[in-house]
């Protein structure tokens, strides 16, 4: 009896039958379409590392966009500068965020047969080897109220 | 008898009401103007030069088409995928607002591109409609955007990036101009609806 109660608390200190976490996990995805007139858009979302070690984002691309650049959004002195980062480092345990007037993907001329509400797969490649595949709803950017 | 004792009292309460009354008077004219939560309001207008743009119908956009009514300037580019949308997104939920309070004084947005090689007035003509009624895009050769970003204190640049074409930077700050074409306020970012709604109608107001 007291080995079976020591064994049921141990499977729920370890998390016995529960699936891993992946080191990596998207979040909060927000990807836009373009704008009338453009040929880019933005998307937003949470990144969050599960793991012990440091995480570090090296690449963004999709089947549906030529190409996704990551940037940061910069206002110093009143002026507004839009700088390309090479990757986004997530700290062991935590979060990084990719949100309005900061961080964001930067994504380039859309499949032309691309459509609002058409699923978007987002491919993003982290550490050594580790690839990442999510996908998301394309959303109109702003709803239009006259 | 009684009107003896009566006298006293009118003139008590008589003088009591004068009192109260003069107190009110004095409150009401010494109370705090409101004032606005982010803006920047010149204490005395800068008129505007005279420049030469078109907007999204290439119709000449001048000075005098600032004449008449309140515009809410904003410097920027349609390549701009963050600060830009975001801000006229805000813009027009602010205007939408202030059309509920006062619609005789509702101003408009004037979107005014820094990046006239890619946002042709066809190309802000469609951006521009993204953001409702009430926008109007501008756009032009470069000397002529600079005449109007140089006397309003607007930073615009184009540097190259490495592996060919370019970044554009900007200033984010909104402007409010007024029916004399002349700077009367402007706000810096990072911009919030809310402040928008409550300082543009103080401004129009008179503040």
């Amino acid at each position: 009896m007291k080995s079976t109660i020591l064994l049921i608390l141990a499977c729920s200190i370890a998390g016995c039958g529960g699936e891993p976490r992946p080191p990596l996990e998207v979040r909060d995805i927000s990807l836009y379409a373009p704008l009338p007139g453009t040929s880019m858009s933005v998307a937003y979302m949470v990144f969050e590392n599960t793991t012990e070690s440091t995480i570090v984002v090296s690449g963004f691309s999709s089947p549906q966009f030529s190409r996704i650049e990551l940037h940061e959004t910069q206002i110093t002195d009143g002026v507004a500068r839009m700088r390309r980062l090479d990757e986004l480092t997530v700290p062991p345990h935590a979060i990084a965020v990719l949100e309005e007037n900061r961080k964001h993907l930067m994504l380039m001329q859309p499949l032309p047969e691309l459509d609002v509400d058409d699923p978007v797969t987002l491919r993003i490649a982290y550490g050594d080897s580790g690839m990442l595949i999510v996908s998301a709803p394309l959303r109109a950017r702003f709803e239009i109220e006259r | 008898m009684n009107t003896v004792r009566k006298k006293p009292l009118a003139v008590v309460l008589t003088v009591a009401a004068l009192l109260a009354g003069g107190a009110v008077i004095v409150l009401l004219a010494t109370r705090p103007a409101p004032e606005a939560v982010r803006a920047t309001v010149l204490p005395a207008p800068k008129a505007l030069p005279e420049f030469s743009l078109r907007d999204q119908d290439n119709v000449p956009f001048l000075r005098s088409s600032l004449e008449g009514q309140w515009s809410l300037m904003f410097f920027g580019f349609t390549h701009c995928p963050d600060i830009c949308p975001l801000t006229l997104q805000k813009l027009a939920s602010a205007r939408r607002q202030l059309a509920a309070q006062e619609p005789a004084d509702l101003p408009v947005i004037v979107f005014v591109s820094v990046d006239p090689a890619r946002d042709t007035s066809e190309v802000i003509g469609r951006y521009a409609n993204a953001f409702g009624d009430g926008v109007t895009a501008v756009t032009g050769e470069l000397e002529e955007i600079n005449v109007l970003t140089a006397a309003l204190g607007i930073f615009h640049a184009r540097p190259p990036k490495p592996d060919g074409g370019y970044d554009v930077e900007h200033s984010a700050a909104v402007l409010v101009v007024n029916p004399d074409a002349a700077l009367k306020a402007v706000f810096s970012a990072p911009h919030d609806v809310n402040s928008f709604v409550n300082d543009i109608a103080l401004i129009v107001d008179g503040l």
